[in-house]
């Protein structure tokens, strides 16, 4: 799965992408991030406040209960201020 | 329909010039350019992009747009990267019959850029920096053209 960060999600994770292959387990955003949580400390900092979170599936936002696989791309930032 | 996601300045006038040589039968043209605010102190302002998804969330507030008001050529150019004080940020321009179209239709996509683009604002000063908020002021003026 590809995974990316932007903006101070990825600043504290000190990463804008990775490929990582996840368990079984992980079956939707909502599960993936307390998988990422287990891999290190920095995750668990940017997703301790997850209403802060945004997340995209395949460059769409989504809701945390969507379904994923390893094949697909997911981001997390927070809420966008472009314009 | 033309849009672009850059880290690349964009020319104002030549965007003008461009979009009225292909909207020729037009009556009305709105424009928005944002910019960098000249604030004291400030370096600059980082954006942080995800292009992949800009483009297509763009392209989705510009076919919202042109579903809700009659538009007949519509620009949307976004910058990202380090942009300096009084840089251009983003370049919006629509075209219509009548003008209340293409006016609405500018605010319109310009209230949705600010807080469903994935886009992110720094601001640099020069002992600190801080990311931008997103604002509830931006989302209320986002949501009043919910149906």
């Amino acid at each position: 799965m590809k995974i990316k960060y932007f903006a101070w999600v990825a600043e504290i994770i000190d990463k804008r992408e990775e490929e990582i292959k996840v368990p079984d387990h992980v079956i939707d955003v909502n599960t993936l991030i307390n998988f990422l949580c287990t891999m290190d400390e920095s995750y668990e900092a940017a997703f301790a406040n997850r209403k802060q979170i945004k997340f995209a599936i395949n460059q769409k936002l989504s809701r945390s209960n969507a379904k994923i696989t390893n094949n697909d791309e997911v981001a997390f930032f927070p809420p966008m201020t472009g314009g | 329909m033309y849009i672009d996601v850059r880290e690349e300045d964009f020319d104002v006038n030549k965007e003008l010039e461009r979009f009225e040589n292909s909207s020729k039968t037009d009556a009305a043209i709105s424009l928005f350019v944002g910019k960098v605010r000249a604030e004291k102190n400030l370096i600059s302002l980082n954006l942080d992009c995800y292009p992949d998804m800009a483009i297509k969330e763009i392209l989705n507030i510009a076919e919202n747009a042109k579903k809700k008001w009659q538009i007949n050529n519509l620009t949307v150019i976004h910058r990202f990267g380090e942009l300096l004080p009084g840089e251009n940020i983003v370049f919006v321009i629509t075209s219509s019959d009548h003008r209340t179209d293409c006016q609405e239709a500018t605010q319109y996509i310009m209230d949705y850029l600010k807080n469903s683009a994935p886009f992110w604002k720094k601001e640099i000063y020069k002992d600190k920096s801080m990311w931008v908020e997103q604002k509830v002021a931006d989302i209320e003026k986002m949501e009043r053209w919910e149906d």
